[in-house]
């Protein structure tokens, strides 16, 4: 009867494929998003809520230093996720707002290219709760991908399947690293203490950006019909709890914008923008693409710290700006104390605060200092 | 609705669901109403093809079968090869005879006006035309009773697991397992579960990691190297088994779940010894309806050699024709046939070769499936090939090689993909029979290579749902 054997053997096979998944679920690390991810939901499902909080990708939040908002009396947070968009950030803040964690500013950092993303399995299978998937699937009616996402979460060689394949095809042990510092959860405190590290040794000097931007910088700006929809319920949301919502875009290379303005990406991004503007929800803290020098990203898409600390430092005039319009962030004095053990611990030598005081004050993170280079 | 998607998973399960629960009337009725939904996803409006194609030949089975007179039973044979080619040819070959003529007009001096169409081939057409004629053909050769009931024969043409990829079942053999109650067993299951996971492996884990470097060299668009030209041939010779059988594998494991019986579609053609070979073992369902329908009908090798090699040429242009509108096919249909025609020469001609043929050593063995895998791997490259200036200049290109480390890094991730897939062609080409390797070991053999199977499909397949190439012809 070898069909009766086949089903036998096969009913094995997926005992031992379901025994190995298992070993590896033990054994190894998770993936880089998913650790990430797993520490921010838990981070904003339990902490406090600042008084700024800041929400973008990877862009955000490797280069947007929360510490640049925050002083004596206002405490800023970034609860920026690498590789996420609105989905990820309206999901984040409705589990913190039904604790009744209000932030009283909002700042949307996420690159604008990842409107036109959405990255549904990741969200299924990484992000969302198990409660949330239904109301995922019927919101988006995406059955087989809600399935698949599911899929990815039962099974640890399913959901890591890329990095499997970077191990075994480009022998990319990476997986096995502890994530990049610079998109990790770690504190402007240490990123600082990195930055200070790294000018002393001379990083900076070299922009180390490859000649040619790549294919991916010549799409059109995109809005998927799901990130649309949930940028509009994140900004519906945020105006039902009276919060006050910017949005910034984060610096990008002479290059890249070049390659966009082929395609009439900033217009079409600020167009966008604009219709929120608008209507009131959002304020365009800074909309526009700023260029930096090349030597001040890592990548295309991404500033280096040396970027970051130039960015904090414009950051710092720009909070007058936020101020002006909301005077009520410097008015609650019960509030900062209780979130500055939390967040800030005691001031010391490399307090982040104390650091961008003594750089901001140099040319060289300045407008200036940037056209002379 | 592809195989490797999700939502062929979830429709599967719902018809295998309810298929078990039903009486045989009934799982008729479900078989034809899944069958509809199946193609109608594609594009409902082509189903209206589909029953027209479905009508015509069930009512002409019937009126050949009441004919007293071979000329009467001919004429309404007549009838169904018209509906069906003329369906086929308007759908297929209006485009290309229209260019065609005015290409020729213009070389000729003429001016033709160019009166080309907007026309969406509908998918498998040239799959279920061909099973619909099967059924008329035999009718008309007295080899089968019509069917009586329309309902029985539309599942017949329209029987989902087949029905745009085939294989292309005979009437004589597939009608007879509608018509009768099947018994769905835990035998059958399982051995149409084996075959569904190595169908699936062939093609979401070997043809789908081989497509990205098929496509990149072929849509290079010149400057290629003899590297590049043996890489994208060796690959695609693989992507296009990996593609068409595992798809064979995937609908005969799907038919044995529902207690049908699908016919071999290939038998390890890389291993073949001769052209002729390779045709006993390559898309066999085509292969053996183009001999039994049209090389015998031309005269087959009854006539004189310079007729049979006429025939044999003919029969292999017209199934390279049937490939698609396109003059790569044409002439990969022509290579073929004259690969026929050569060996059948060379082998009448040189009696020591026909005598070591027939008891061949390891070494001639060896020699002899390397050097067609070769003439195969040519014949891809005619296959693939987007127009005859890229012929020309791929074909040029092979006399010009300049490193072979390329070549080895790629042979390595043709290895890496495609081993399980050669190794169980080797063990069942050993075997001479159709069981499928993996069904001959012990059941803890079997489970170790089915959970490696599992593995490699859940690390390294494709998901994307990348389309089945021969959903095309």
């Amino acid at each position: 009867m070898p069909g009766r054997r086949a089903l036998r053997a096969l009913g094995i096979a997926v005992l031992l494929f379901i025994a190995v998944d298992l070993a590896c679920r033990l054994l190894l690390p998770q993936g880089f998003l998913l650790r990430i991810e797993h520490l921010t939901r838990e981070r904003m499902a339990t902490a406090p809520a600042p008084d700024i909080e800041i929400l973008g990708d990877s862009v955000a939040r490797s280069g947007f230093l929360a510490s640049a908002l925050t002083d004596e009396k206002v405490i800023a947070r970034s609860d920026a996720l690498p590789g996420s968009g609105p989905l990820f950030s309206y999901f984040m803040l409705r589990d913190q707002l039904s604790r009744g964690e209000i932030p009283k500013v909002l700042i949307i950092a996420h690159s604008p290219h990842v409107l036109g993303q959405l990255r549904y399995p990741l969200v299924v299978g990484g992000f969302a709760r198990w409660r949330e998937i239904p109301e995922l699937a019927m919101e988006t009616q995406w059955w087989s991908e809600t399935a698949y996402g599911t899929l990815t979460r039962l099974s640890y060689i399913l959901m890591h399947r890329d990095s499997f394949r970077d191990i075994l095809t480009n022998r990319d042990f990476s997986f096995f690293r502890e994530p990049d510092s610079r998109t990790n959860l770690i504190s402007d405190r240490a990123e600082l203490k990195i930055f200070r590290k790294e000018l002393a040794e001379g990083r900076f000097d070299q922009s180390k950006l490859p000649g040619a931007v790549t294919d991916f910088y010549q799409q059109r700006f995109n809005v998927t019909p799901e990130n649309d929809r949930y940028f509009r319920r994140l900004l519906a949301m945020a105006k039902q709890h009276n919060i006050k919502v910017y949005w910034l875009t984060m610096p990008t290379p002479a290059g890249v914008l070049a390659a966009r303005n082929k395609v009439n990406f900033e217009q079409d991004m600020l167009a966008y923008l604009r219709q929120f503007e608008a209507s009131g929800e959002m304020t365009l803290l800074r909309p526009q693409f700023v260029v930096y020098p090349d030597n001040r990203f890592r990548d295309f898409l991404h500033l280096n710290l040396a970027g970051a600390v130039k960015l904090a430092c414009e950051l710092r005039g720009m909070r007058e700006r936020i101020e002006k319009e909301l005077p009520e962030l410097n008015n609650s004095p019960a509030r900062f104390s209780e979130l500055t053990n939390y967040y800030i611990g005691a001031p010391d030598a490399d307090d982040p605060r104390r650091v961008l005081d003594e750089y901001c004050a140099t040319p060289q993170f300045t407008a200036a200092g940037d056209s002379s280079e | 609705m592809l195989f490797n998607t999700l939502t062929f998973v979830g429709f599967f399960a719902v018809v295998f669901g309810l298929y078990l629960l039903l009486s045989h009337r009934r799982q008729n009725a479900l078989l034809l109403v899944s069958s509809y939904i199946f193609y109608g996803a594609w594009d409902y409006r082509f189903l209206l093809l589909l029953m027209l194609s479905t009508c015509i030949d069930y009512a002409v089975g019937l009126m050949i079968d009441k004919q007293e007179t071979p000329e009467k039973r001919k004429r309404w044979l007549i009838i169904s090869l018209i509906t069906n080619l003329g369906i086929l040819g308007f759908f297929k070959y209006f485009n290309f005879f229209a260019d065609g003529l005015v290409e020729l007009g213009a070389a000729l001096g003429f001016t033709v006006s160019p009166v080309t169409l907007q026309i969406i081939l509908p998918v498998g057409v040239s799959f279920y035309t061909f099973q619909s004629m099967s059924y008329t053909i035999e009718i008309y050769r007295g080899r089968l009773k019509p069917c009586r009931s329309l309902f029985d024969f539309a599942v017949y043409v329209s029987f989902f697991p087949q029905l745009v990829a085939g294989p292309i079942e005979r009437a004589t053999h597939l009608v007879e397992q509608v018509l009768t109650p099947r018994i769905v067993t835990l035998e059958k299951i399982g051995s149409g579960l084996a075959l569904i996971l190595v169908g699936f492996f062939k093609k979401v884990v070997m043809a789908d990691n081989l497509a990205p470097t098929v496509a990149e060299i072929f849509n290079k668009g010149g400057n290629y190297t003899g590297e590049d030209v043996l890489v994208g041939m060796i690959f695609f010779a693989f992507q296009i088994y990996g593609d068409f059988s595992g798809y064979t594998d995937i609908a005969r494991g799907i038919a044995r779940m529902l207690g049908f019986d699908l016919m071999v579609n290939f038998r390890q053609p890389y291993f073949a010894r001769d052209p002729s070979d390779f045709w006993r073992r390559w898309h066999i369902s085509l292969s053996s309806w183009l001999r039994d329908y049209l090389y015998i009908s031309l005269g087959g090798n009854r006539g004189t050699p310079w007729q049979t090699n006429r025939n044999l040429i003919l029969t292999m242009l017209l199934g390279g024709l049937w490939h698609g509108a396109a003059w790569n096919f044409v002439l990969w249909g022509l290579y073929h046939g004259l690969l026929l025609v050569a060996y059948r020469i060379f082998s009448e001609r040189s009696p020591t070769a026909k005598a070591a043929a027939a008891s061949p050593s390891v070494v001639r063995i060896i020699v002899s499936t390397a050097i067609m895998f070769l003439f195969t791997l040519y014949g891809w490259l005619l296959f693939r090939a987007q127009s005859g200036h890229q012929i020309v200049e791929m074909t040029a290109a092979l006399g010009h090689f300049t490193s072979i480390k390329p070549i080895l890094s790629q042979l390595a991730k043709l290895a890496f993909f495609a081993w399980p897939v050669v190794l169980l062609d080797y063990i069942q080409f050993r075997a001479r029979d159709d069981e499928p390797a993996l069904m001959r070991f012990p059941s803890a053999l079997q489970a170790m290579g089915y959970a490696g199977l599992i593995i490699m499909f859940i690390m390294f397949g494709q998901y994307e749902g990348a389309s089945f190439i021969y959903f095309q012809f």
